[in-house]
C-alpha cells in the first residue's frame, strides 16, 4: 500500500487531536460537576482514553500494510464492517458539530462579537474542506510545519500563567462524592476518545520509528495537559465557573503596559489553529466512513463528491438544530457523552479483539516448474519440488524439441 | 482569455483568494476607524443610589497632542442596572462601549455593600479581565473619577498603580474582580479591597499638564468641565474595606492593616516605631526599625478541642532612624551598635501587641484573611467539624480560634 504520511506526522496529528476542547470548555464544565475534584475527573477520563489508545495502537501496529476497510471486511465481513463505520460516522459527526459550534462561540467572544453565524460557518467550513481536499499528506505536512509554533505557544502560556497568577493548594482532594467525580468524567467524555481516528489511517503510514514518534508526541500532550489542568485548578480553585475559556484566562493576570494591554491574542490564535487542524481530521474520518458505508463491490466513486451534499446538510443542521455552543454543550453532557464513551471504548476493544482473528485463508496458488537440461530431458519431478535447485546454466527458450 | 479561464479552473484556490481579497479590501476601505464609533473605557465608576445605579465612564479620546498627554472624557448615566446605565452612557457619547482596556472599577460604599452583585455585569463580560482593579471610595465614584482625572491624563500615577502598590507593599491582598469572587466562594470568605479616599490632605491634583477635558454630552449627572469646586485630594493611607462573602463587613484603618501585614509574607516592607525608648545609648528616643527579609510560617494545631494557629516570624531588623530630643550621641554610629537585646525584646513585644490588637478587630468583623478555615480543616477535619458544629453561629468560628505569634529576630 502507498504510504502517505510519516510516523512523525501521525504523532503530531495525535498530539493535536488530544488538545482542542480540553483547553477551552472542559475545565469549567468539570468544575460544574465536581468542583475542585474536577481534576480527578479529568485524570480518570485521561486514563480511560489512554487504555483505549493502547488497544488501538497495538491494532494499528499489527496491520502495517492493510487498509482499515480490508482489515474489517476480512475479519468480520462487509455487513458488520459497515456497522463499525456507522459508529465512526456517528462519533465523529457529533464531534465535528461540537467543534464548529465551540469554535464559533470562542471566536465570537474572543475576536468579533458582532460577527454573524454565517460568516464564521463560511470561514470554518471553507478552511476545513480545503485542508481535506489537499489530501492527507499535504495536510499532515501543514500540521507538521505549524507544530513548533503550537508547542512553543502552549508551553509559554502555561509558564506565564504559573509565574503571574496566585497559586492555591490543590488539596484537599476527594472532597466530593464519587458519583460527582464519575459524573464529571462521563458527562464530559465528548472531549476525549479521539484516538480512534488513527484506525482509518491504517496502511497509510510509514512505519519507520513509529513507536518512538507516536509515544513521544503522546507524552508531550500528556505533560502539557497535566500542567495546564494543575495550573487551572490551582489558580481558579474557587472561581473556575467564571472562566469558561480556560486557555485565555490563565494569562489574564500578566501585568502589561498599556500599549499591549492584553495577551489573549496569543491563546486565541493558538486555539483557532488547533480547531482548524482538528476539523479536517474529523472530516476525513466522517467522509471515509460515509464512503465505506455507501460503497459496494460493484459501485465505488470519488470520495470528494460526498463533500457537497455533506456540507449542505451540515450547514442546515447547524443553523436549525445545533446553533450555539451552549446548546451543544448541554446536549453533549446528556446523551451524547455516554454515546461517545460507548463508541470509543467499544470500537477500541472490538478492533483489538478482531486483530487476533486469522484472516480468511486464500487458496494458495501453485506453480509447476519444469526444467529441461540441454538434452531436453525433464530433470525435475513433482516430488523434487521441495529441493532447491541451483541454476548454474542458462537454458535456451524455444529451440528443438 | 481562454488561457486565463483554463489557468483559473486548474487553480481554484487562486480565484478564491482573489474574490476574498477584493471583497475585504473594498469593505475595509470604506469602514471608519474603530475609535470613531467605539468608546474605549479606562475606568468605570459605579454609584448605588437607592435601587438605582449611576455609572460614570472614563473614556479615552484619541487626538493629536504635542505634549504626549492622553485625553479623557467623563460621562455619567443612571439606570436600574449597570448594563442599562452603560448603554445609556454610550448613547450620550454617541459611541459603543468597548471594555477591553478597562483597568479600574471604582465603587462607592453603598455599592460595596454587596460587591459581587455590583460586579456581576463585569464578571460575565468576556472582554473584561478578572485582573481589573477594584477601588472603594468614601465619596461618590463619579466625584472620585472627576477629581483624579488629571492623574489619568498625565499617566504618571493612576489608580491602578496605587492598587498594585498596595497589594505588594501594604496589604498583601490583590484588590480585583477575581479576589472579590474568591471571597464569595472560598471557605475563609474574606478579602481586602483598596479604600482610596478623597480628603483635604493628600496628593495635589492641580498638575500643570492638565490637558484632560471633563465634558460629557447629555444625560443626568453630568460632570463639569475644568472646575475645581473644593480642593479635594487623593489619599492612599493603606485603608481597606473588608469583604466577607463578597459583602462589605467594615473598614480597616491603615494602622490596623499595617499591623496585620506582619502575618502576611507577601508585603515587601514593614517598619516599627519604638516610642519613648531608653537604654544605655539612648534616652527617651523614637527608634524606627525596618524589617528585612521576612519569612512567615503559619501552623494550625489543636490544643485539646481548641483550634489554634501559630505564626512563626523570622526576620532581620535594621535601625533606620533615631529621633532623640536630648541627644546624648551626636555623631553617627553604625546601625548594628544600637540594635541590642533590649531593642530586640521591645520590638518583639511591640509587633505582637500591635498584631493581636488589630487581629481582635478582624475577629469582631468575622473576617478570616489568613485562611484559618482551610488550614484547620486540612490539619484535622473531624476535630474542626466538631468545633464548627459546637458553635451557636457557625459564621463566628474566628472568635474561638487562639492565635499565637513567635518572632525570631535574626542577628545582623
Amino acid at each position: 500500500m502507498k504510504k502517505e504520511i510519516s510516523s512523525r506526522q501521525l504523532g503530531i496529528l495525535i498530539f493535536i487531536s488530544m488538545l482542542g476542547f480540553k483547553l477551552t470548555f472542559l475545565p469549567a464544565s468539570l468544575y460544574k460537576y465536581a468542583r475542585t475534584d474536577g481534576i480527578i475527573s479529568f485524570f480518570l477520563a485521561l486514563i480511560i482514553d489512554l487504555i483505549c489508545f493502547v488497544l488501538v495502537f497495538i491494532t494499528f501496529l499489527r496491520n502495517e500494510d492493510v487498509s482499515f476497510s480490508a482489515f474489517l471486511e476480512k475479519r468480520i465481513g462487509m455487513f458488520f464492517a459497515k456497522i463499525v463505520y456507522f459508529l465512526f460516522f456517528i462519533f465523529f459527526i457529533f464531534k465535528l458539530f461540537f467543534l464548529i459550534s465551540a469554535g464559533i462561540y470562542f471566536v465570537k467572544e474572543a475576536i468579533y462579537e458582532e460577527g454573524t453565524l454565517s460568516l464564521f460557518l463560511f470561514l470554518f467550513l471553507l478552511t476545513i474542506n480545503s485542508l481535506f481536499l489537499f489530501k492527507i499528506n499535504a495536510f499532515s505536512r501543514t500540521v507538521e510545519f505549524f507544530f513548533p509554533m503550537i508547542f512553543f505557544v502552549l508551553v509559554f502560556i502555561i509558564v506565564l500563567g504559573f509565574l503571574t497568577s496566585n497559586f492555591h493548594s490543590l488539596t484537599p482532594l476527594f472532597v466530593r462524592n464519587s458519583s460527582e467525580i464519575f459524573n464529571g468524567t462521563f458527562r464530559n467524555f465528548i472531549s476525549f476518545g479521539d484516538f480512534i481516528f488513527i484506525l482509518p489511517f491504517m496502511g497509510k503510514v510509514n512505519f519507520e520509528k513509529i513507536k518512538t514518534n507516536v509515544i513521544k508526541f503522546v507524552c508531550y500532550a500528556l505533560i502539557i495537559l497535566s500542567s495546564f489542568y494543575i495550573a487551572y485548578f490551582s489558580f481558579f480553585k474557587y472561581t473556575a465557573y467564571m472562566h469558561f475559556h480556560a486557555i485565555t484566562d490563565i494569562i489574564e493576570f500578566v501585568p502589561l503596559a498599556a500599549i499591549i494591554e492584553n495577551l489573549d491574542w496569543l491563546p486565541t490564535t493558538l486555539m483557532l489553529t488547533i480547531f482548524l487542524f482538528q476539523g479536517p481530521i474529523y472530516l476525513f474520518v466522517v467522509v471515509n466512513s460515509l464512503y465505506n458505508i455507501t460503497k459496494t463491490r460493484k459501485f465505488s466513486y470519488d470520495k470528494r463528491f460526498i463533500l457537497i451534499p455533506f456540507n449542505i446538510i451540515f450547514i442546515l443542521l447547524e443553523l436549525l438544530l445545533f446553533y450555539g455552543a451552549i446548546s451543544m454543550l448541554v446536549l453533549s453532557q446528556q446523551v451524547a457523552s455516554f454515546v461517545c464513551f460507548a463508541i470509543s471504548v467499544f470500537v477500541s476493544i472490538l478492533c483489538f479483539a478482531i486483530s487476533f482473528i486469522k484472516k480468511k485463508t486464500e487458496r494458495k496458488k501453485h506453480y509447476i516448474v519444469k526444467l529441461y537440461n540441454e538434452d531436453l530431458k525433464w530433470i525435475s519431478e513433482m516430488k523434487n519440488f521441495n529441493k532447491k535447485l541451483a541454476i548454474k546454466k542458462s537454458f535456451k527458450v524455444g529451440g528443438a524439441k | 482569455m481562454k488561457k486565463f479561464f483554463e489557468f483559473s479552473f486548474k487553480r481554484p484556490i487562486l480565484v478564491l483568494i482573489f474574490i476574498i481579497s477584493a471583497f475585504s479590501i473594498f469593505s475595509c476601505a470604506i469602514k471608519p476607524s474603530q475609535s470613531t464609533n467605539h468608546a474605549i473605557l479606562r475606568a468605570v465608576g459605579v454609584d448605588k443610589i437607592g435601587d438605582e445605579y449611576e455609572v460614570s465612564i472614563l473614556s479615552f479620546t484619541s487626538s493629536s497632542t504635542q505634549n504626549f498627554s492622553e485625553n479623557y472624557t467623563l460621562t455619567s448615566a443612571k439606570g436600574e442596572s449597570i448594563t442599562q446605565a452603560l448603554q445609556l452612557a454610550g448613547d450620550y457619547l454617541g459611541k459603543q462601549i468597548a471594555l477591553a482596556h478597562l483597568s479600574t472599577i471604582v465603587v462607592n460604599l453603598q455599592a460595596s455593600e454587596n460587591l459581587t452583585e455590583t460586579l456581576d455585569y463585569f464578571a460575565r463580560e468576556y472582554v473584561v479581565n478578572n485582573s481589573t482593579n477594584i477601588i472603594c471610595t468614601n465619596t461618590t465614584a463619579k466625584e472620585f473619577l472627576e477629581k483624579t482625572l488629571p492623574l489619568e491624563s498625565e499617566d504618571s500615577s493612576n489608580e491602578s498603580n496605587i492598587v498594585t502598590h498596595n497589594a505588594k507593599f501594604v496589604t498583601g491582598f490583590d484588590s480585583n474582580i477575581e479576589s472579590v469572587y474568591e471571597s464569595a466562594n472560598k471557605p475563609s470568605r474574606t478579602t481586602f479591597v483598596s479604600y482610596l479616599k478623597l480628603a483635604d490632605e493628600g496628593v495635589d491634583l492641580s498638575g500643570e499638564n492638565n490637558s484632560a477635558s471633563s465634558d460629557s454630552s447629555g444625560g443626568s449627572g453630568n460632570s463639569e468641565s475644568g472646575q475645581k469646586k473644593e480642593d479635594k485630594k487623593l489619599e492612599n493611607d493603606g485603608s481597606v474595606v473588608v469583604l466577607v462573602k463578597g459583602k462589605n463587613a467594615g473598614i480597616l484603618e491603615s494602622e490596623d492593616v499595617r499591623n496585620l501585614s506582619w502575618g502576611t509574607p507577601n508585603t515587601k516592607k514593614s517598619n516599627i516605631n519604638l516610642q519613648n525608648y531608653s537604654d544605655e545609648n539612648l534616652q527617651d528616643a523614637t527608634v524606627v526599625l525596618v524589617c528585612q527579609g521576612r519569612r512567615v510560617k503559619k501552623e494550625a494545631y489543636f490544643d485539646g478541642d481548641i483550634p489554634c494557629v501559630k505564626f512563626s516570624l523570622s526576620m532581620q531588623l535594621d535601625v533606620m532612624e533615631i529621633l532623640q530630643k536630648n541627644a546624648l550621641i551626636k555623631t553617627y554610629i553604625p546601625k548594628t551598635t544600637h540594635f541590642n537585646d533590649k531593642m530586640r525584646r521591645d520590638a518583639k513585644e511591640k509587633i505582637k501587641s500591635d498584631f493581636y490588637t488589630s487581629f481582635e478587630k478582624i475577629k469582631q468583623l468575622n473576617a478570616d484573611p489568613f485562611n484559618f478555615y482551610e488550614m484547620l480543616e486540612k490539619k484535622d477535619k473531624n476535630k474542626f467539624k466538631n468545633y464548627i458544629y459546637s458553635l451557636e453561629n457557625q459564621e463566628d468560628y474566628m472568635k474561638g480560634i487562639k492565635v499565637v505569634m513567635e518572632i525570631n529576630l535574626r542577628k545582623n
